[in-house]
């Protein structure tokens, strides 16, 4: 009869062992997890016009940055969705959203892209690269919380995709990539950057040169499907 | 003729509930009476209670005292030398963060910092509300302030960037400053 509990106990450690383990691989794969389960079905691209409502972004006489990148994102989205992808952009109309709506948005949609549009004051394409981990104690508790830290490598192919289309249609010299610390996009769960176009002294943006920009980071978000499809095939 | 069973069923009909009422007032009326007479007499005068009254009271007269903590930090708990360090510390911050921000029209509100050398930053609403550019000019002005307090702050570990007295999001919509911005913001390699 004291043999039962004893054998009991055992089991119990066994169990408790067991459950360690698997706490341990599920944690390790969770990465790799979260991909496997996207795949398989239309990738998701979530296109996020900067700005909005009250906050303009950069103006230049009749033109602002909030509608010229609303405007492309719109153009993107269009091919996206004609391109067989789930598309949908952060917002359709004049109105400022938050960082962290922007996030839960991307989240709801299960983004596997997200596509950051702004303007800038340079001539070059310029394409911002978010960082996701930094060496401060102080930043670790918030790090934590980044949703870019699983999605590193998938980020890296995206930009390699994009830089490859945008050079492709307006020359690899004003196409340029840069880190980016403290952005918005190091809390997405999925590839993701921020595109900045050239400055409104150095583009037109008529609506030729809207369709062109489009064209150009559609391309790039097909060459990194393409890129992706093989990795997974 | 009743019987001797009946008879007792009948004295017991009588109301009880006068009975109760009576004794409840007996009873109220005795312990009052006893709580008058005997709370004099057992009043002491306890040591150890007269010495936590007089602490709890110097305690909040000292916090009355003590100058706001807003303003250029609270070195309550350090020594003075300690004190006179952080202060020290938090107005060549001010110096410093007030003379950057003056390119931008932006008056230093209030700062203060932790113990953890998180420096909070309180800035007028002029610099959301005028500042115009991009990601660069954005990450420049907070790279900026933070290698500025750098060089004259001791024990500065990151900043933390108020608006009006409010958590902001972004300066213009590009850095993400809910957070505290540390030491990364230098090593980005943006320029």
């Amino acid at each position: 009869m004291k043999k039962v509990p004893l054998l009991l106990l055992l089991l119990q450690f066994a169990h408790i062992a067991a459950a360690q383990e698997t706490d341990y691989l599920m944690a390790a794969f969770e990465g790799d997890k979260k991909l496997m389960a996207k795949s398989g079905r239309a990738k998701s691209v979530v296109i996020d016009p900067g700005h909005g409502g009250p906050d303009y972004g950069i103006i230049k006489g009749q033109l602002n940055e909030k509608g010229v990148v609303l405007d492309i994102a719109k153009r993107i989205a269009a091919l996206a969705g004609r391109g067989g992808f789930r598309a949908s952009a952060t917002r359709s109309g004049d109105h400022l959203m938050s960082f962290a709506d922007r996030v839960n948005l991307s989240s709801k949609e299960e983004a596997d892209i997200f596509l950051s549009l702004h303007v800038g004051n340079h001539q070059e394409i310029v394409i911002y690269v978010p960082l996701a981990a930094g060496p401060s104690e102080e930043l670790k508790p918030y790090l934590a919380e980044s949703g870019q830290h699983d999605y590193q490598l998938r980020t890296a192919e995206l930009l390699k995709s994009m830089e490859n289309a945008l050079g492709k249609g307006f020359g690899r010299e004003r196409v340029i990539a840069k880190p980016l610390p403290y952005s918005m996009l190091s809390r997405v769960g999925a590839a993701a950057l921020l595109i900045e176009l050239p400055s409104f002294d150095d583009a037109s943006y008529s609506s030729e040169l809207q369709a062109e920009i489009a064209d150009a980071i559609y391309k790039g978000i097909e060459n990194y499907e393409k890129l992706t499809a093989e990795k997974e095939s | 003729m009743k019987s001797s069973r009946q008879k007792r069923k009948v004295r017991k009909k009588g109301n009880p509930w006068s009975f109760i009422l009576l004794a409840a007032a007996v009873f109220v009326t005795a312990s009052l009476a006893s709580y008058i007479y005997l709370k004099p007499k057992f009043t002491f005068e306890s040591a150890f209670i007269s010495e936590i009254h007089s602490r709890n009271k110097s305690l909040s007269e000292d916090e009355e005292k003590m100058p706001s903590p807003e303003l250029y930090g609270n070195s309550s708990g350090a020594s003075s030398e300690e004190g006179f360090r952080e202060d020290a510390a938090l107005a060549a911050a001010g110096s410093v963060i007030t003379e950057f921000m003056r390119t931008y029209e932006v008056e230093l509100l209030d700062l203060y910092m932790d113990r953890s050398g998180v420096i909070y930053i309180d800035l007028s609403a002029g610099l959301v509300r005028n500042f115009q550019g991009d990601v660069f000019k954005e990450f420049n002005v907070i790279s900026g302030l933070y290698g500025k307090i750098k060089e004259s702050v001791p024990g500065f570990t990151a900043m933390k960037i108020l608006i009006q007295g409010k958590e902001a999001e972004s300066l213009a919509g590009h850095i993400d400053i809910s957070r505290p911005v540390g030491e990364e913001i230098e090593s980005a390699g943006m320029q």
